[in-house]
């Protein structure tokens, strides 16, 4: 294992976490706050940190394999976050450094889950710094350091695949570094349409970048605590529903449209599902909700963005759906579970995944209908070959097993069953609010350390897909 | 430029290797998903699972965009197939590798006929290479450009050296005749050295030399002139039945051993002049009985790296004056090359062919009269040609401010070898040889910092 090399990509990391927290820095000065002192220590510290990793420049020994691509990942998100907690609790504004680190994991990994019942007390400079980590958290920061810093990136592509999620990763166009570009390009030009669409819908200019800052990251941080239902207005809810449905598809189909290969994005089997999918539950829940409404648009609107927003994990909401008839409810954990199409920035399993299980599950139907046949699975007209079925299913396995262990740890808080289930699926999926006790118009600031600490926990096992987490704590890893 | 590379076998392998570095984009297609997984994770290019003739296939590495097209598959068919289609659909320039020696009268016409732009045949190159180490009368292994004006080559620095544990300073001092070091291995470091550097016994050093100069030092260092006049080849396949030809036509007695029967008459019928022995190369009685140690040369040209290598250690062992094996492996080659005195790669040696062919496509780089490539493929030795107007002209070297690990190796003006000194300058229309450390320069210009 690579340790120069591991260290030298996080010393890197490290700089560019710097970087942004300085932005933010930036943000609290120019409306008057005193923060420096929060931001500093940890620009500082991560500098100091990143010197001290990254002094022997690039190691002679570049060799950097898939373990090690996984490991970096996994350590850099425990540390990022552990250095992002740092401004708010320096600042005193959160005072449990637990409460800190969580909310932190909930930023980068896009969950949105918050701890914080006084969200609209908290300063300018914090609240950017908070939406700004579900922003870098949705396309990656591997990914963003891949792209726009200068280094001949030959194996780093065992670093972007770890970090991005997905069944099957794949590069768009040769060079590694340009792949990143183009990716980070189009979400920065969608997160700025975003911005520009709330402002001219009347939204202060501070509110529409936090929240097209959760929005593209699909995380779900509002800097209300009634979320994006606060609000109250039709224009914010239908614009940013649509934009939480685009950010939940796989960016390879907005790169097939900007070099005009219509036809190929047109017939993405996984847009088709996602879309079919968004359009059968939107259409059955605005009907289960209807007699609650006074108008079938205040019902549709409802229906269409917590879909959306459930969906594509997001997690802002404009209704207590807590309320909603369990028909709707167990629709949306269900789309809690399946998530948003590969290669976006939202979590869940991924359409992608399931589909590819579904179809291996029905080839074991075939084959114990005709115990002879050969079957082979296709996803959006390519062969999968074996282990690519297999890795999902170990995929589903994990993700049971940490479901199931999880919910256990959480319950010795003793809530009830739905509340301790439906948060640990949200944190796992990256989703953000939970039903009943954990459900949307509740923090989560009553829930003991431990059951914090499992559930970020939870949070980064579910950003990176499991493996990254599972290989950093597997002895076998460091075995020679 | 965008290439697209047929074939993640030898040959593609080295391709990926040498042209991911020089900033291109690569696109690798393979029927085999794990080999084009494999290199996916190595190397920064785009890969593509299936077969190159297919349309949809190319299509999807982009052919349509692509500036040159590598058919390097293990079949010929596949190739010439490939090729013809991706030209079709839009590649600007084809390289085609055909080995069959079926095929190899028909080349040119294969190629003027069916539009490609290169062909390449590993084993007919391969067998020019060995018979000209053949023809150089010394087992030294060599690398010439400007037409053969100048010569690099290799050397290991042993005890009985007259300048070893010498700095080049002083060393330059002592020899009449003007030689260059322009580069030293020491252990797994290369060094492009400068007057002060120490030459130390287990170095192996790379000098540059006009011919008539180098003949003087190897005359110092007692290497011995011998002739040639005699080969025995073991390996009958398409590199040994060239090279016998090749041979032959000088008038050097050629003596080939192949394992196979069947393929024993072929050769017998192909090659009336040569002897043909039917026979394994691990039969030492065989071997001596047929008399291998009475041979000027003998080539080890079995399909196996690992036997080319023994069979060439025991040929050396019995005091066969020049040995040369085959060896593809280049992490053998650095296990050989103590005792054995030539190694040769075929797929270094096309793909050196079809990378210096790459280059000349694009057009950023300047103009390239020569390109190769020493030591493990980490050092360069390019010769350019020095263009009017350029900035570095008549500029002494001495003041010449260049980057790190690049040493301006030899001029050749006018047909005269010049070892360059600090008050020489670099005229238009000069052939400029250049050597350079893990760098890829692209014209003249980018010698200077």
């Amino acid at each position: 294992m690579n340790f120069r090399m591991i260290f030298y990509v996080l010393g890197r990391l490290f700089r560019v976490e710097a970087a942004l927290l300085a932005i933010s820095l930036l943000v609290s000065l120019m409306y008057g706050e005193n923060l420096i002192l929060a931001f500093a220590v940890p620009i500082v510290l991560l500098l100091v940190v990143s010197i001290f990793t990254s002094r022997l420049k690039k190691p002679q020994n570049a060799r950097f394999f898939s373990k090690d691509g996984f490991i970096v990942v996994a350590v850099a998100w425990f540390l990022l976050s552990f250095f992002g907690c740092l401004p708010f609790w320096i600042s005193r504004e959160v005072p449990s450094l637990v409460d800190c680190f969580f909310e932190t994991v909930s930023g980068f990994t896009t969950t949105g889950s918050s701890v914080i019942d006084n969200i609209e007390d908290l300063s300018h400079g914090l609240l950017f710094w908070r939406s700004f980590t579900n922003w870098i958290g949705g396309m990656g920061i591997l990914v963003f350091v891949l792209a726009f810093f200068p280094e001949k990136s030959t194996q780093s592509f065992h670093i972007m695949k770890a970090e991005s999620p997905g069944p099957q990763v794949g590069k768009i166009v040769s060079k590694l570094k340009l792949t990143a570009r183009i990716l980070y390009g189009i979400y920065i030009a969608m997160t700025l349409l975003e911005i520009f669409l709330l402002m001219g819908g009347g939204m202060p200019l501070f509110d529409s970048i936090v929240n097209s800052f959760s929005t593209a990251g699909t995380g779900g941080f509002s800097i209300k605590s009634e979320s994006i239902g606060a609000y109250n207005s039709a224009y914010f809810e239908y614009v940013i529903a649509i934009f939480m449905i685009l950010f939940g598809i796989n960016f390879n189909v907005f790169y097939l449209l900007l070099i005009k290969r219509f036809s190929a994005a047109y017939k993405s089997e996984e847009l088709r599902i996602y879309l079919g999918i968004i359009f059968v539950s939107v259409a059955v829940i605005t009907l289960n909700i209807l007699q609650m409404y006074s108008t079938f648009e205040g019902a549709f609107r409802d229906a269409f963005f917590q879909v959306s927003s459930i969906m594509t994990t997001t997690g802002f909401v404009t209704a207590d759906f807590d309320t909603w008839p369990t028909l709707s409810k167990s629709i949306l954990v269900l789309l809690m579970v399946l998530g948003g199409c590969a290669g976006s920035t939202s979590g869940g399993m991924k359409i992608s995944r399931v589909v590819l299980l579904l179809k291996s599950a029905f080839a074991e139907l075939k084959r114990c209908v005709s115990p002879n046949t050969v079957t082979s699975i296709k996803l959006e007209g390519k062969n999968i070959d074996k282990e690519a079925v297999q890795s999902a299913n170990g995929y589903l396995v994990m993700y049971v097993a940490f479901l199931a262990v999880s919910t256990v740890l959480v319950s010795i808080d003793g809530m009830d069953f739905e509340s301790t289930f439906t948060i640990v699926v949200s944190c796992l999926n990256n989703i953000g609010p939970g039903f009943s006790g954990t459900g949307p118009t509740e923090t989560l600031s009553s829930l003991s350390i431990f059951s914090k600490l499992v559930l970020a926990f939870n949070m980064v096992v579910g950003r990176l897909e499991i493996f990254p987490v599972l290989v950093l704590m597997s002895p076998k890893t460091y075995r020679k | 430029m965008n290439i697209v590379i047929i074939g993640g076998g030898k040959l593609g392998a080295e391709l990926i290797d040498c042209l991911s570095k020089e900033d291109h984009n690569i696109t690798l297609i393979d029927t085999n998903y794990k080999t084009v997984e494999k290199f996916v994770g190595k190397y920064d290019i785009l890969g593509v699972h299936g077969n190159g003739a297919n349309i949809d296939t190319l299509r999807e590495a982009g052919i349509e965009k692509t500036d040159i097209l590598i058919a390097a598959t293990a079949s010929d068919e596949v190739n010439v197939l490939s090729a013809l289609i991706g030209n079709k659909l839009g590649a600007r320039n084809t390289v085609v590798r055909v080995r069959a020696p079926e095929y190899s009268k028909q080349l040119v016409f294969m190629r003027k006929e069916l539009g490609m732009s290169m062909m390449i045949n590993p084993d007919a190159q391969a067998a020019r290479e060995i018979a000209r180490a053949l023809h150089s009368n010394r087992n030294v292994k060599m690398e010439s450009f400007s037409r053969g004006r100048a010569e690099l080559i290799e050397l290991n620095v042993t005890a009985d050296f007259p300048f070893a544990n010498l700095k080049l300073m002083e060393l330059y001092k002592i020899f009449k005749f003007k030689i260059l070091i322009c580069a030293v291995l020491r252990g797994d470091d290369i060094h492009i050295p400068d007057g002060n550097f120490k030459i130390e016994v287990g170095d192996r050093i790379y000098v540059t030399a006009s011919r008539t100069d180098l003949n003087e030092l190897f005359d110092l260092l007692g290497f011995s002139k011998q002739r040639v006049r005699s080969a025995f080849i073991i390996g009958g396949g398409a590199l040994g039945y060239y090279l016998a030809k090749e041979l032959i036509e000088s008038e050097i007695k050629v003596k080939i051993v192949d394992v196979s029967e069947k393929r024993c008459t072929e050769l017998s019928e192909l090659l009336p002049e040569a002897s043909i022995v039917c026979g394994s190369g691990n039969d030492e009685e065989l071997l001596l009985e047929e008399g291998i140690d009475k041979y000027d040369a003998v080539i080890t040209l079995t399909g196996i790296d690992e036997e080319n290598i023994i069979l060439a250690l025991g040929a050396k062992y019995m005091k066969v004056p020049y040995v040369i094996a085959k060896v593809n492996n280049i992490s053998f080659i650095k296990l050989t090359d103590e005792k054995i005195d030539t190694v040769v790669s075929p797929k270094a040696i096309s793909a050196n062919s079809i990378v210096k062919y790459v280059r000349s496509q694009d057009e950023n780089v300047g103009e390239m009269l020569t390109f190769h490539k020493l030591v493990d493929n980490m050092v360069e030795a390019v010769e350019f040609v020095a263009q009017e107007d350029a900035s570095y002209l008549n500029i002494p070297l001495k003041k010449l401010k260049l980057k790190k690990g690049i040493l301006i190796a030899c001029i050749v003006r006018s047909g005269k070898v010049i070892i360059p000194g600090g008050d020489d300058v670099i005229e238009s229309h000069d052939n400029v040889i250049i050597v350079s450390r893990d760098r890829y320069l692209r014209n003249l210009e980018e010698i200077l910092v």
